[in-house]
């Protein structure tokens, strides 16, 4: 089996904006975990536009984040959130829980 | 339509069966949402597999919630899986009659709750979403547990729009 390229591109668009590309499952989420870390403390904004796969592995991560920075007076915001991530977070009613910011990736839903 | 794979037991097996998943199910017609949906419902019983069946030494190197890196050089072919070394883990899925059948064979490790138990955890609950997602994505779900073997079987009705 054949598996072309990297499956989490994470891209720092600013000091506290990144931008997740592809896939978060359990052999992803460290390293998504560990990039949101190491931006500290603040408002961090994450374009989550285009994730294409996301499993309960990415929402551990997100809810995680969220709660660490909302503990230190920061707050997390999930930019754009793509169809996949946004089935889930609607599924696990955490689209109640955590802050969508910016409408839809695309048009459907 | 058919597909059946028997995967090493560590993460790093997700992402080329999920490719392959998505392929079967395109292949039979199967399209989005649909298809995203049931490539979920297939990584977390793959991941959870994968978790139960990695060995001692994997889980270990997974505590503090880092991605998990299995060992795989332990791994046997066929036979039952040894306690607390690496057991392969298998992989089928079905496309036949409007349903969708994804099937994953581990390792058994401990009990998995009944599927009546799974239900959504609290907003805050760190973990736990996992099977409840598996649950909520499909219209049936079987446990089927055999001594050191477990089977989990999600089943999907495919609708006008799969």
């Amino acid at each position: 089996v054949s598996d072309s390229g990297p499956r989490l591109t994470v891209h720092q668009d600013g000091p506290y904006h990144l931008r997740i590309v592809g896939e978060v499952d359990v052999s992803t989420a460290g390293m998504l975990r560990r990039r949101v870390a190491s931006l500290g403390h603040g408002t961090v904004r994450l374009d989550m536009a285009d994730v294409s796969f996301v499993d309960s592995s990415g929402l551990r991560v997100l809810l995680g984040a969220h709660n660490e920075l909302a503990a230190s007076g920061g707050r997390l915001e999930l930019f754009r959130p793509s169809r996949a991530l946004r089935r889930l977070l609607e599924l696990t009613a955490l689209d109640g829980h955590l802050h969508l910011v910016g409408g839809h990736a695309d048009g459907t839903g | 339509v058919v597909l059946l794979r028997t995967v090493a037991p560590t993460m790093a097996s997700l992402a080329p069966v999920r490719r392959e998943v998505a392929e079967t199910l395109r292949r039979a017609g199967v399209s989005s949402p649909t298809l995203d949906e049931l490539l979920v419902v297939q990584g977390e019983l793959l991941a959870n597999a994968i978790e139960a069946s990695a060995g001692d030494e994997a889980i270990e190197a997974s505590a503090g919630d880092e991605a998990i890196e299995a060992s795989a050089t332990d791994v046997t072919g066929s036979g039952a899986p040894e306690e607390g070394s690496a057991a392969p883990v298998e992989v089928t899925v079905l496309v036949r009659d409007g349903y969708v059948e994804i099937a994953v064979r581990g390792r058994a490790s401990g009990v998995i709750p009944p599927v009546s138990a799974w239900r959504s955890p609290e907003a805050s609950a760190p973990r736990g979403r996992g099977l409840f997602i598996v649950g909520a994505l499909s219209d049936e779900v079987e446990v089927r547990q055999d001594g050191r073997v477990s089977v989990v079987v999600a089943r999907r009705r495919l609708g006008d729009g799969g």
